[in-house]
C-alpha cells in the first residue's frame, strides 16, 4: 500500500512536469508515432517479398509486430526514462539520496518518473494492437486473448529486467552508459520472430539473453498450435531472469563507491 | 601541433577511454545485428525456396546489412545532445573565448568518430567479404570500396547539418533529442538501412530517390556492393551535393537566428 500511494505521486509529478515542457512533450509523441510508422511501414514491405514468415501470415505478423510495439510503449511509458538516468546516478554518486531513503532502491531508481507523452503514444500502440487483432483472420477465444496479453505484460516485464542486467555493470565500468547502447542494439531481435532464429543465435536469444521471449513467444503461443513445454520455457526464463537481476542489482550496490564511483 | 590536429587526437582519445564499453558496443550493433538479419532473411529464402530475391543473393544481403548499419553510424558520428546540451547549461560561452569556429569544432569532432567507424566498417567489410563471397577479389572492388568511404565521409557532413538543424531546435525548445531520434528513424527508412531500397513499391523508390537519404546511405552501400552503375552512383552523389549546401546555408540561418535568442547562462 505504501508503495502504491508513492508511486501515485510519482505519476502527479510527473504529469506537472511533463506540462511545463510542453514543446518537448509533442516532439516526443511524434518520435514515437514514427517508431511506429517505421516498424509496421518495414513489414509492410517485407511482405511484397514474402507470403509468409517464420510459418506466419501477414496479418499473423502484424499482431506480432503491434505487440512489440505495445511492450516498447508500456516500457517508455514506465520505466525507459528513469532506466536512462540510472547509469549517470551511480556515475556521479546520485544514488546516495535513494540508498538513504525507506523504500527500495530499486523501487525507486526504476519507477520515479513516469512518461507522461509515453502514456498518449501507449493509447496509439492499444489501438494499434486492436486493429491488428480485429484483422486476425485466424479465430481465437477471450481467453486465449486475456492469456496473449498476459504473457505480454510478462514480456514487458521481462525487457525490464534484461535492461537493467545490461545497466548494472555500470557499478564496475565506471562509464556513463554501462552496456546500454548494445542493449539497444539488442532490441532488434525483439521485434524479430523467434523461429527464424538457429543454431548459437536461437541458443542465444531464447535462454542466455532471451529477447526472442518478450513478445515472439507469446505470439506463438497465441497464433497455436504450441506444446506446454514453450510455456513453461517463458515462465522458467522469466523467473530464472528476475533472480539473477536481483542478485546482480544487490553485488552492484555492494561494489558502489558512491560520487565517482 | 594546429588546432584542428589536437580537438582530432582528442577526440580519439576519448573515443578509446573507456575500451569495454567500446568493444562490447561494437560487437553489439555491428555483429549481433548483422547475424540477425542474416537469420530473417535466410528464413525468407528458404521459406520461398529461391536463391535470389530483389537481385540480392543470402551472401549479398548478409554484406548488404553489414555496410547499412554500419554507414549510418558513421553519417552520425558523434551522438545525439553535442549543441542542445551546451545551448541548455550556458556551455555556448566557452567558445567567445576559445579561438575556434564553434560550428567547425564541432564537425571536426563529429567527423573525428565518423572517421573512426570509416576504419572499422573499411576492416569488417574486407573480413566478411572474404568470408561470404566466393568470388575473386578485384581491383575494381577494392577501387569502388576506396571511393565509397570517402563517399560516406562526405555525407557525414551532410548529416551533421541535419543533426545541427534538430540540435540548434534548442535555442528555442527545452529539449531536442527526440528530434535526433526522429531522424534516425527517418534516414533509415528513406535511406535504405532497415531494407534495401529496391524492395520499396515503385511511387516511393521515384520520391525518396532525391531526398538526402538514400544519397546519403544507400548510395555509397550500393556503390561498396557493385549493385549501383557508374552513372548511378554519379546520380545518388550529385544528389547529394545538391543537397549539402542547402543544408548547410540552413544550419547558417538557425545558428544565426539562435544566437539572437540565447542568453548565456543556460535556457
Amino acid at each position: 500500500m505504501r508503495y502504491l500511494r508513492l508511486y501515485l505521486h510519482f505519476l502527479r509529478f510527473s504529469f506537472s512536469r511533463a506540462m511545463e515542457f510542453r514543446l518537448d512533450f509533442f516532439f516526443k509523441i511524434i518520435m514515437d508515432c514514427m517508431f511506429y510508422v517505421v516498424n509496421l511501414g518495414f513489414y509492410k514491405i517485407l511482405f511484397l517479398t514474402t507470403p509468409m514468415l517464420a510459418g506466419w501470415s501477414e496479418d499473423q505478423t502484424m499482431v506480432f509486430v503491434s505487440s512489440y510495439l505495445l511492450v516498447d510503449a508500456l516500457h517508455m511509458t514506465v520505466f525507459a526514462s528513469n532506466m536512462w538516468m540510472i547509469p549517470f546516478s551511480i556515475n556521479r554518486g546520485d544514488l546516495d539520496s535513494y540508498l538513504t531513503r525507506p523504500v527500495s532502491t530499486l523501487f525507486f531508481v526504476s519507477l520515479r518518473d513516469f512518461a507522461a507523452n509515453s502514456f498518449i503514444n501507449l493509447l496509439m500502440a492499444i489501438g494499434i494492437f486492436a486493429y491488428t487483432l480485429m484483422n486476425l483472420k485466424a479465430p481465437y477465444t477471450t481467453g486465449q486473448l486475456l492469456f496473449y496479453v498476459g504473457c505480454i505484460l510478462n514480456g514487458w516485464l521481462l525487457h525490464y529486467v534484461l535492461q537493467m542486467i545490461f545497466i548494472i555493470p555500470v557499478f564496475w565500468t565506471q562509464s556513463s552508459r554501462g552496456f546500454s547502447d548494445f542493449f539497444f542494439s539488442m532490441g532488434v531481435a525483439i521485434e524479430r520472430p523467434d523461429l527464424v532464429y538457429r543454431g548459437v543465435l536461437r541458443w542465444l536469444l531464447t535462454l542466455v539473453l532471451p529477447f526472442a521471449l518478450i513478445v515472439s513467444f507469446p505470439a506463438r503461443l497465441f497464433f497455436g498450435p504450441e506444446t506446454p513445454h514453450l510455456f513453461l520455457h517463458l515462465v522458467f526464463v522469466t523467473l530464472a531472469a528476475w533472480g539473477f537481476m536481483l542478485w546482480f542489482w544487490k553485488k552492484g550496490l555492494r561494489a558502489y563507491s558512491s560520487a565517482s564511483s | 601541433m594546429s588546432w584542428p590536429a589536437r580537438v582530432v587526437s582528442t577526440e580519439l582519445r576519448k573515443i578509446l577511454a573507456y575500451r569495454s564499453d567500446f568493444w562490447v558496443n561494437f560487437l553489439g550493433q555491428t555483429i549481433i545485428q548483422l547475424f540477425i538479419a542474416r537469420a530473417l532473411w535466410q528464413s525468407i529464402f528458404e521459406s520461398n525456396g529461391q536463391t535470389e530475391i530483389g537481385g540480392f543473393t543470402l551472401s549479398q544481403m548478409t554484406l548488404y546489412y553489414l555496410l547499412a548499419p554500419l554507414t549510418i553510424k558513421i553519417l552520425m558520428g558523434e551522438n545525439i545532445g553535442f549543441f542542445s546540451r551546451e545551448i541548455y547549461d550556458g556551455g555556448l560561452n566557452r567558445y567567445l573565448v576559445w579561438p575556434l569556429p564553434p560550428i567547425g569544432y564541432k564537425l571536426l569532432t563529429y567527423l573525428t568518430y565518423s572517421a573512426f567507424y570509416t576504419a572499422q566498417l573499411a576492416l569488417l567489410y574486407t573480413f566478411a567479404r572474404f568470408f561470404l563471397d566466393d568470388r575473386p577479389y578485384e581491383l575494381s572492388e577494392f577501387l569502388r570500396l576506396i571511393a565509397g568511404l570517402g563517399y560516406i565521409l562526405v555525407a557525414a557532413i551532410g548529416y551533421f547539418c541535419m543533426m545541427c538543424l534538430c540540435e540548434l531546435v534548442a535555442f528555442w525548445a527545452d529539449n531536442t533529442w527526440s528530434l535526433g531520434v526522429m531522424l534516425r528513424f527517418v534516414a533509415g527508412f528513406l535511406g535504405g538501412t532497415f531494407l534495401p531500397l529496391s524492395f520499396y513499391p515503385e511511387t516511393l523508390r521515384e520520391i525518396i530517390q532525391y531526398l538526402p537519404f538514400a544519397a546519403f546511405i544507400s548510395g555509397p552501400v550500393n556503390l561498396i556492393l557493385g549493385r549501383s552503375t557508374p552513372m548511378e552512383a554519379l546520380q545518388s552523389f550529385v544528389v547529394m551535393l545538391v543537397w549539402l549546401p542547402i543544408l548547410g546555408l540552413a544550419v547558417r540561418a538557425l545558428w544565426k537566428k539562435g544566437n539572437l535568442q540565447y542568453t548565456g547562462v543556460g535556457m
